[in-house]
């Protein structure tokens, strides 16, 4: 098992994006975000004989070396960003159950309600997320109330289906 | 599907988030009773559901614009860091260097006049660049050391920083100044070392700027600031 130097180099041009926004989420600095990602891909790099696709996609295991480089960058800050648990395994596919791990799956909800089109994900926010009465947000946007509880269907939908692209097993 | 099927499907989304009324959840409860495959849906929906309440309301606004994107120089650095088939810090793992000194001497380097010698051409054999200007600081503590290479690179300039005896974990930012009298980042790196091994490692970092273009190094390690004329 193994991962191609090549496909370590298209996965920087496929997730680096969402990698460091997820580093400057956490560190709240885009030097040290920067400096986090780069740390994570060189040890994706040099750990690349040892990937598995049948532990996880690039994805999750790209996240899951971002996620000690970002608690190793918070120890030697003398503080833990999210609660970070301190693993030594780069590869390692990370449960759900510690809060540093909570913070990446609400990074992966973001990403998936990103991924959604913009009429699904705005009655989505609206409704589950910010909690405003249907009959409220149909008035605000001048649509049927009907309407609104058909967005919330599809964009539930869309963003279980995005979720599943991102990898999320529930 | 039916009409009346397809009403009830569109309704799961809200049965599954708790937005129905009590006459609308009953209609919906009764016909998952008896269709196996809205209530499969209904289940999947209201897992991705109960998943939106790890999202900070706060950030709702946000969720339509564009993720902050990195710097098109930290990808040159991650593919230049990548094009190398063996990476610098693992040719250090081969022992040939004993750097580590243990001197936490952060606080000493600000007071010491740090002056940057070129070394132009030769080398110590040891480093872990071959061609290009080697550079070190002078006039440091005892213990510290601060050496490193510049290398012409297609796309602009090879930086390879050694740091050792410093704090561990010291941020060190490093930019170049420009003879256009700009002064241009460089690159981030944190002064590590092998705890086990008792190596320090080297920081490969990149500029698009040729090394003719090049004035000066800037060196910020931790709150201090070293600067030296090439």
């Amino acid at each position: 098992m193994t991962m191609p130097g090549e496909q370590v180099r298209e996965a920087y041009r496929a997730h680096s994006g969402e990698l460091f926004g997820f580093a400057c989420r956490s560190l709240g600095d885009r030097d040290r975000a920067e400096e986090a990602v780069q740390e994570c891909f060189l040890k994706a790099w040099r750990s690349r004989a040892s990937y598995d696709p049948e532990r996880g996609s690039e994805r999750t295991w790209l996240f899951a070396i971002l996620r000690n480089v970002i608690a190793d960058l918070g120890r030697s800050d003398g503080r833990r960003p999210a609660g970070a648990p301190l693993e030594e395994s780069a590869d390692r596919i990370p449960s759900t159950d510690q809060p540093f791990e909570r913070a990446m799956l609400a990074w992966q909800v973001e990403e998936a309600l990103r991924r959604i089109g913009e009429r699904h994900r705005q009655i989505v926010v609206e409704t589950c997320l910010r909690g405003r009465p249907y009959a409220e947000v149909a008035a605000a946007l001048g649509i049927p109330e009907g309407t609104i509880k058909s967005r919330v269907y599809y964009g539930l939908r869309a963003m279980r289906d995005a979720m599943e692209e991102l990898g999320y097993e529930s | 599907m039916s009409p009346e099927h397809r009403q009830i499907r569109e309704s799961l989304g809200a049965w599954a988030v708790g937005h129905l009324d009590p006459d609308e959840k009953a209609a919906v409860d009764a016909h998952l009773r008896s269709c196996s495959e809205c209530r499969e849906e209904a289940e999947s929906l209201r897992q991705a559901g109960a998943l939106i309440s790890l999202v900070d309301p706060a950030i709702a606004d946000s969720l339509s614009e564009p993720l902050p994107r990195p710097s098109p120089e930290l990808g040159r650095r991650v593919m230049a860091e990548m094009r190398d088939p063996e990476p610098a810090a693992e040719k250090m793992a081969d022992g040939r260097r004993r750097w580590w000194l243990a001197l936490p001497v952060a606080g000493a380097l600000a007071a010491a006049a740090v002056s940057l010698v070129l070394v132009l051409g030769g080398g110590d054999g040891e480093g872990t660049g071959n061609s290009g200007q080697q550079f070190a600081f002078g006039s440091l503590p005892a213990g510290v050391t601060i050496t490193g290479n510049l290398e012409p690179k297609a796309t602009g300039t090879g930086i390879e920083v050694r740091v050792d005896g410093m704090k561990p974990g010291t941020l060190c930012r490093v930019y170049v100044k420009t003879s256009a009298g700009t002064l241009e980042p460089a690159g981030t790196f944190r002064y590590r070392y092998d705890t086990d091994e008792h190596e320090s490692y080297p920081a490969t970092l990149s500029t698009a700027w040729d090394l003719s273009e090049i004035d000066s190094l800037v060196i910020r390690a931790g709150p201090e600031t070293f600067e030296t004329g090439l």
